[in-house]
Protein backbone atom coordinates (compact mmCIF):
# COMPACT_ATOMS: atom_id res chain seq x y z
CA UNK A 1 0.00 0.00 0.00
CA UNK A 2 0.99 3.94 -1.00
CA UNK A 3 2.60 5.06 2.24
CA UNK A 4 0.30 8.46 1.63
CA UNK A 5 -2.50 6.41 1.78
CA UNK A 6 -1.67 4.40 4.64
CA UNK A 7 -0.99 7.89 6.78
CA UNK A 8 -4.00 8.65 5.72
CA UNK A 9 -5.54 5.44 7.24
CA UNK A 10 -3.67 5.83 10.62
CA UNK A 11 -5.02 9.60 10.74
CA UNK A 12 -8.50 8.60 10.11
CA UNK A 13 -8.42 5.78 12.97
CA UNK A 14 -6.28 8.46 15.59
CA UNK A 15 -9.14 10.71 14.53
CA UNK A 16 -12.19 8.21 14.97
CA UNK A 17 -10.23 7.15 18.69
CA UNK A 18 -9.92 10.50 19.82
CA UNK A 19 -13.67 11.55 18.95
CA UNK A 20 -14.21 8.83 21.83
CA UNK A 21 -11.32 9.13 24.35
CA UNK A 22 -10.31 12.54 23.73
CA UNK A 23 -12.65 16.23 24.62
CA UNK A 24 -14.81 17.62 21.49
CA UNK A 25 -11.97 20.84 21.40
CA UNK A 26 -9.09 18.52 20.40
CA UNK A 27 -11.07 16.29 18.05
CA UNK A 28 -12.70 19.26 16.01
CA UNK A 29 -9.20 20.27 15.34
CA UNK A 30 -7.92 17.63 14.41
CA UNK A 31 -10.28 17.04 12.32
CA UNK A 32 -10.27 20.15 10.63
CA UNK A 33 -6.43 19.60 10.38
CA UNK A 34 -7.39 16.43 8.55
CA UNK A 35 -9.54 18.49 6.39
CA UNK A 36 -7.74 20.62 5.40
CA UNK A 37 -4.45 18.51 4.50
CA UNK A 38 -6.25 15.59 2.94
CA UNK A 39 -8.61 17.85 -0.21
CA UNK A 40 -11.09 16.56 -0.63
CA UNK A 41 -11.38 14.83 2.49
CA UNK A 42 -15.12 13.45 2.00
CA UNK A 43 -14.69 11.29 5.48
CA UNK A 44 -14.76 14.17 7.39
CA UNK A 45 -18.46 13.98 6.98
CA UNK A 46 -18.69 10.73 8.52
CA UNK A 47 -17.11 11.96 11.69
CA UNK A 48 -20.16 14.66 11.82
CA UNK A 49 -22.73 12.13 11.37
CA UNK A 50 -20.60 10.13 14.32
CA UNK A 51 -20.35 13.29 16.54
CA UNK A 52 -24.34 13.54 16.17
CA UNK A 53 -24.96 9.92 16.40
CA UNK A 54 -22.59 10.18 19.97
CA UNK A 55 -23.74 13.45 21.70
CA UNK A 56 -27.32 13.30 20.21
CA UNK A 57 -28.77 16.51 21.24
CA UNK A 58 -29.16 17.83 17.69
CA UNK A 59 -28.25 17.03 13.96
CA UNK A 60 -26.15 19.78 12.89
CA UNK A 61 -22.44 18.59 12.93
CA UNK A 62 -23.33 16.55 10.00
CA UNK A 63 -24.32 19.66 8.02
CA UNK A 64 -21.10 21.57 9.25
CA UNK A 65 -18.59 18.86 8.37
CA UNK A 66 -20.15 18.88 5.09
CA UNK A 67 -20.25 22.41 4.24
CA UNK A 68 -16.00 22.84 5.78
CA UNK A 69 -15.36 19.87 3.85
CA UNK A 70 -16.27 21.35 0.47
CA UNK A 71 -15.75 25.02 1.60
CA UNK A 72 -11.90 24.08 1.97
CA UNK A 73 -11.71 22.57 -0.96
CA UNK A 74 -12.98 25.44 -2.73
CA UNK A 75 -10.99 27.74 -1.09
CA UNK A 76 -7.52 24.91 -1.33
CA UNK A 77 -8.10 25.28 -5.01
CA UNK A 78 -8.83 28.98 -6.10
CA UNK A 79 -5.48 29.70 -3.71
CA UNK A 80 -3.58 27.11 -5.89
CA UNK A 81 -4.92 28.40 -9.59
CA UNK B 1 -1.42 26.24 -20.62
CA UNK B 2 -2.52 28.35 -18.11
CA UNK B 3 -6.05 28.31 -19.21
CA UNK B 4 -6.15 24.66 -19.07
CA UNK B 5 -4.67 24.98 -15.07
CA UNK B 6 -7.57 27.24 -14.51
CA UNK B 7 -10.02 25.24 -16.20
CA UNK B 8 -9.13 21.86 -14.66
CA UNK B 9 -10.47 23.06 -10.73
CA UNK B 10 -14.11 24.50 -11.61
CA UNK B 11 -14.92 20.81 -12.90
CA UNK B 12 -13.42 19.14 -10.28
CA UNK B 13 -15.10 21.88 -7.99
CA UNK B 14 -18.15 20.47 -9.48
CA UNK B 15 -17.38 16.85 -9.07
CA UNK B 16 -16.47 17.12 -5.13
CA UNK B 17 -19.41 19.40 -4.81
CA UNK B 18 -21.57 16.72 -5.96
CA UNK B 19 -20.07 13.98 -4.12
CA UNK B 20 -20.21 15.83 -0.95
CA UNK B 21 -24.11 16.31 -1.26
CA UNK B 22 -24.36 12.59 -2.61
CA UNK B 23 -22.67 11.40 1.08
CA UNK B 24 -24.87 13.99 3.00
CA UNK B 25 -27.96 12.84 1.45
CA UNK B 26 -26.40 8.86 2.23
CA UNK B 27 -25.79 9.90 5.82
CA UNK B 28 -29.41 11.47 6.14
CA UNK B 29 -31.78 8.94 4.71
CA UNK B 30 -29.81 6.78 6.92
CA UNK B 31 -30.55 8.75 9.61
CA UNK B 32 -34.03 8.79 8.59
CA UNK B 33 -34.39 5.77 7.56
CA UNK B 34 -32.82 3.57 10.81
CA UNK B 35 -32.90 6.78 13.38
CA UNK B 36 -32.92 4.52 16.91
CA UNK B 37 -30.78 1.83 15.17
CA UNK B 38 -27.77 3.48 14.15
CA UNK B 39 -27.93 5.81 17.64
CA UNK B 40 -27.82 1.97 19.12
CA UNK B 41 -24.84 1.00 17.30
CA UNK B 42 -22.53 4.14 17.42
CA UNK B 43 -23.32 3.71 21.65
CA UNK B 44 -23.14 -0.18 21.31
CA UNK B 45 -19.32 0.64 20.16
CA UNK B 46 -18.62 3.66 22.32
CA UNK B 47 -19.71 2.13 25.88
CA UNK B 48 -16.55 -0.48 26.32
CA UNK B 49 -14.35 2.62 24.84
CA UNK B 50 -15.98 5.31 27.17
CA UNK B 51 -15.62 2.84 30.40
CA UNK B 52 -11.99 1.67 29.23
CA UNK B 53 -11.22 5.54 29.09
CA UNK B 54 -12.95 6.52 32.56
CA UNK B 55 -11.20 3.00 33.96
CA UNK B 56 -7.76 4.24 32.65
CA UNK B 57 -8.33 7.49 33.88
CA UNK B 58 -9.06 6.52 37.71
CA UNK B 59 -6.66 4.29 37.68
CA UNK B 60 -3.84 6.49 36.57
CA UNK B 61 -4.60 9.23 38.69
CA UNK B 62 -5.07 6.62 41.84
CA UNK B 63 -0.65 6.17 40.58
CA UNK B 64 0.38 9.21 40.59
CA UNK B 65 -1.69 9.94 43.77
CA UNK B 66 0.94 7.70 45.32
CA UNK B 67 3.98 10.02 44.67
CA UNK B 68 2.46 12.86 46.57
CA UNK B 69 4.02 14.47 49.26
CA UNK B 70 3.13 12.92 52.50
CA UNK B 71 2.13 16.82 54.31
CA UNK B 72 -0.16 17.19 51.70
CA UNK B 73 -1.82 14.06 52.20
CA UNK B 74 -2.23 14.86 55.76
CA UNK B 75 -3.42 18.50 55.27
CA UNK B 76 -6.19 16.90 52.29
CA UNK B 77 -7.11 14.10 55.15
CA UNK B 78 -7.59 17.00 57.35
CA UNK B 79 -9.90 19.25 55.07
CA UNK B 80 -11.68 15.98 54.45
CA UNK B 81 -12.70 15.19 57.75
CA UNK B 82 -13.66 18.64 58.25
CA UNK B 83 -15.92 18.45 55.24
CA UNK B 84 -17.06 14.68 56.52
CA UNK B 85 -18.39 16.11 60.20
CA UNK B 86 -19.71 19.65 58.28
CA UNK B 87 -21.92 17.16 56.05
CA UNK B 88 -22.83 14.87 59.19
CA UNK B 89 -24.61 17.84 60.55
CA UNK B 90 -25.79 18.82 57.34
CA UNK B 91 -27.58 15.22 57.13
CA UNK B 92 -28.63 15.38 60.90
CA UNK B 93 -30.31 18.90 59.79
CA UNK B 94 -31.60 17.49 56.37
CA UNK B 95 -33.44 14.25 57.95
CA UNK B 96 -34.76 16.33 60.17
CA UNK B 97 -36.09 18.90 58.07
CA UNK B 98 -37.54 15.92 55.87
CA UNK B 99 -39.76 14.72 58.76
CA UNK B 100 -41.33 17.76 59.27
CA UNK B 101 -41.94 18.41 56.03
CA UNK B 102 -43.26 14.81 55.50
CA UNK B 103 -45.43 15.63 58.39
CA UNK B 104 -46.83 18.93 57.16
CA UNK B 105 -47.38 17.08 54.05
CA UNK B 106 -49.60 14.39 55.51
CA UNK B 107 -51.49 16.86 58.03
CA UNK B 108 -52.43 19.43 54.67
CA UNK B 109 -53.70 16.44 52.82
CA UNK B 110 -51.40 16.01 49.76
CA UNK B 111 -50.48 12.53 49.60
CA UNK B 112 -47.09 11.54 50.65
CA UNK B 113 -46.36 9.28 47.78
CA UNK B 114 -46.88 11.85 45.36
CA UNK B 115 -44.26 14.56 47.04
CA UNK B 116 -41.34 11.88 46.96
CA UNK B 117 -39.47 11.42 44.15
CA UNK B 118 -39.37 8.06 43.10
CA UNK B 119 -35.67 7.47 41.93
CA UNK B 120 -36.23 4.00 40.20
CA UNK B 121 -32.86 4.26 38.39
CA UNK B 122 -29.37 4.99 39.33
CA UNK B 123 -27.36 5.03 35.85
CA UNK B 124 -23.50 5.44 35.38
CA UNK B 125 -22.52 8.51 33.33
CA UNK B 126 -20.76 7.41 29.91
CA UNK B 127 -19.99 10.41 28.56
CA UNK B 128 -19.57 14.12 29.37
CA UNK B 129 -18.49 17.73 29.39
CA UNK B 130 -16.06 18.17 27.87
CA UNK B 131 -16.00 14.95 26.36
CA UNK B 132 -19.20 16.56 24.92
CA UNK B 133 -19.34 19.43 23.16
CA UNK B 134 -22.99 20.16 25.04
CA UNK B 135 -24.02 20.34 28.68
CA UNK B 136 -25.23 17.52 27.70
CA UNK B 137 -24.97 13.90 29.47
CA UNK B 138 -24.98 10.00 28.12
CA UNK B 139 -25.99 7.54 30.12
CA UNK B 140 -26.35 3.91 30.34
CA UNK B 141 -29.81 3.28 30.88
CA UNK B 142 -32.14 3.18 28.25
CA UNK B 143 -35.56 2.22 27.73
CA UNK B 144 -35.02 -1.33 28.89
CA UNK B 145 -34.78 -0.10 32.53
CA UNK B 146 -38.07 2.17 32.10
CA UNK B 147 -36.51 5.34 31.08
CA UNK B 148 -38.66 7.77 28.80
CA UNK B 149 -38.39 11.22 27.02
CA UNK B 150 -38.65 14.21 29.26
CA UNK B 151 -37.93 11.73 32.67
CA UNK B 152 -35.96 14.41 35.20
CA UNK B 153 -32.33 13.61 36.33
CA UNK B 154 -31.17 14.43 39.45
CA UNK B 155 -27.58 14.66 40.18
CA UNK B 156 -28.62 13.60 43.93
CA UNK B 157 -32.01 13.61 45.61
CA UNK B 158 -32.95 17.63 45.65
CA UNK B 159 -30.44 18.43 42.75
CA UNK B 160 -32.55 18.10 39.47
CA UNK B 161 -29.92 19.24 36.67
CA UNK B 162 -31.93 18.01 33.59
CA UNK B 163 -33.92 16.16 31.02
CA UNK B 164 -33.81 12.79 29.12
CA UNK B 165 -34.12 13.75 25.55
CA UNK B 166 -33.25 11.10 23.39
CA UNK B 167 -33.79 7.27 24.37
CA UNK B 168 -31.73 4.18 23.03
CA UNK B 169 -32.75 0.89 24.25
CA UNK B 170 -29.08 0.53 26.82
CA UNK B 171 -28.40 4.60 26.83
CA UNK B 172 -30.11 7.89 27.43
CA UNK B 173 -28.92 11.44 26.31
CA UNK B 174 -29.27 13.88 29.20
CA UNK B 175 -29.72 17.48 28.43
CA UNK B 176 -28.56 19.45 31.13
CA UNK B 177 -31.06 22.90 31.97
CA UNK B 178 -27.88 24.75 31.47
CA UNK B 179 -26.94 24.23 28.22
CA UNK B 180 -26.30 26.99 25.73
CA UNK B 181 -29.38 29.00 25.01
CA UNK B 182 -32.22 26.36 26.57
CA UNK B 183 -34.59 28.68 28.35
CA UNK B 184 -36.72 27.14 31.27
CA UNK B 185 -39.24 28.41 33.84
CA UNK B 186 -38.03 27.73 37.38
CA UNK B 187 -39.40 29.32 40.66
CA UNK B 188 -37.85 31.11 43.16
CA UNK B 189 -38.32 28.87 45.89
CA UNK B 190 -38.24 31.78 48.56
CA UNK B 191 -40.85 33.99 46.80
CA UNK B 192 -42.34 31.17 44.66
CA UNK B 193 -42.81 33.82 41.84
CA UNK B 194 -42.35 32.27 38.22
CA UNK B 195 -39.46 33.25 35.96
CA UNK B 196 -37.14 32.37 32.30
CA UNK B 197 -34.31 31.58 32.56
CA UNK B 198 -31.70 30.53 29.88
CA UNK B 199 -28.70 28.22 30.11
CA UNK B 200 -25.08 29.45 29.57
CA UNK B 201 -22.78 26.33 28.85
CA UNK B 202 -20.98 24.87 32.08
CA UNK B 203 -23.96 24.79 35.05
CA UNK B 204 -24.66 28.47 34.22
CA UNK B 205 -27.65 30.59 34.14
CA UNK B 206 -29.07 34.01 33.41
CA UNK B 207 -31.85 36.23 34.27
CA UNK B 208 -33.18 39.08 32.87
CA UNK B 209 -35.57 40.55 35.33
CA UNK B 210 -37.05 44.17 36.31
CA UNK B 211 -34.68 45.97 38.91
CA UNK B 212 -37.36 45.65 41.23
CA UNK B 213 -38.24 41.93 41.06
CA UNK B 214 -37.33 40.53 44.78
CA UNK B 215 -34.07 38.13 44.22
CA UNK B 216 -30.95 38.33 45.95
CA UNK B 217 -27.71 36.20 46.45
CA UNK B 218 -28.08 32.67 47.76
CA UNK B 219 -31.63 32.15 46.35
CA UNK B 220 -32.20 28.81 44.90
CA UNK B 221 -34.24 28.05 42.00
CA UNK B 222 -36.10 25.03 41.89
CA UNK B 223 -38.11 22.94 39.04
CA UNK B 224 -41.89 23.72 39.16
CA UNK B 225 -43.28 20.66 38.38
CA UNK B 226 -41.32 19.46 41.66
CA UNK B 227 -42.11 20.76 44.98
CA UNK B 228 -38.31 19.34 46.10
CA UNK B 229 -35.47 19.96 43.90
CA UNK B 230 -33.11 22.65 43.48
CA UNK B 231 -32.07 23.62 40.05
CA UNK B 232 -29.65 26.74 40.87
CA UNK B 233 -28.41 29.23 43.12
CA UNK B 234 -28.04 32.77 42.49
CA UNK B 235 -24.77 33.84 42.99
CA UNK B 236 -24.69 37.29 41.72
CA UNK B 237 -26.63 40.25 40.59
CA UNK B 238 -25.66 42.90 38.47
CA UNK B 239 -27.79 46.28 38.32
CA UNK B 240 -24.86 48.25 36.94
CA UNK B 241 -27.07 48.66 33.55
CA UNK B 242 -28.72 52.11 32.15
CA UNK B 243 -32.12 50.53 31.61
CA UNK B 244 -35.20 49.11 33.93
CA UNK B 245 -33.45 45.63 33.85
CA UNK B 246 -31.44 43.77 36.16
CA UNK B 247 -28.40 40.73 35.08
CA UNK B 248 -28.89 37.78 37.36
CA UNK B 249 -26.55 34.73 37.58
CA UNK B 250 -27.29 31.13 38.98
CA UNK B 251 -25.36 28.04 38.64
CA UNK B 252 -25.56 24.61 40.12
CA UNK B 253 -24.49 23.92 43.56
CA UNK B 254 -22.70 21.09 42.17
CA UNK B 255 -19.74 20.02 40.47
CA UNK B 256 -22.07 17.82 37.78
CA UNK B 257 -19.39 17.45 35.46
CA UNK B 258 -17.72 15.35 37.95
CA UNK B 259 -20.55 13.12 38.39
CA UNK B 260 -20.11 9.56 37.81
CA UNK B 261 -23.83 8.55 38.11
CA UNK B 262 -26.64 10.46 38.36
CA UNK B 263 -30.78 8.99 39.01
CA UNK B 264 -33.57 9.56 36.28
CA UNK B 265 -37.01 9.87 37.91
CA UNK B 266 -38.97 7.34 36.12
Amino acid sequence: MDTDIQLRLLFFVSLLLSFFLLPWWVSVPAVLAYCIYYTPAVEVIAFGFLADNLYGVSYIYTYIASAVCFLVYFIKSHIRT
Amino acid sequence: MNSLLRSKPKSTVKKVFATVLFVLACFLSLQFFFPNVLTSTVLFIAKPVWMFRDATVSSSSSFFGLFSHSSTLRKENEKLRDELYALRVREVEFNQMQTEYMDLKTFLGDSASTSVKSFNTLARVLSKPPFTPYDSFVVDKGTLAGVSIGNLVYANEGLVIGRVTKVTSNASFVTLFSSGGEAQEFLVSRTGVSLSVTGKGGGNFEIYVPKDFDIKVGDSLTEPSYDVGIVAEVYAVDETSQNSFKRVYARVPKAIFRSKSVLIGI
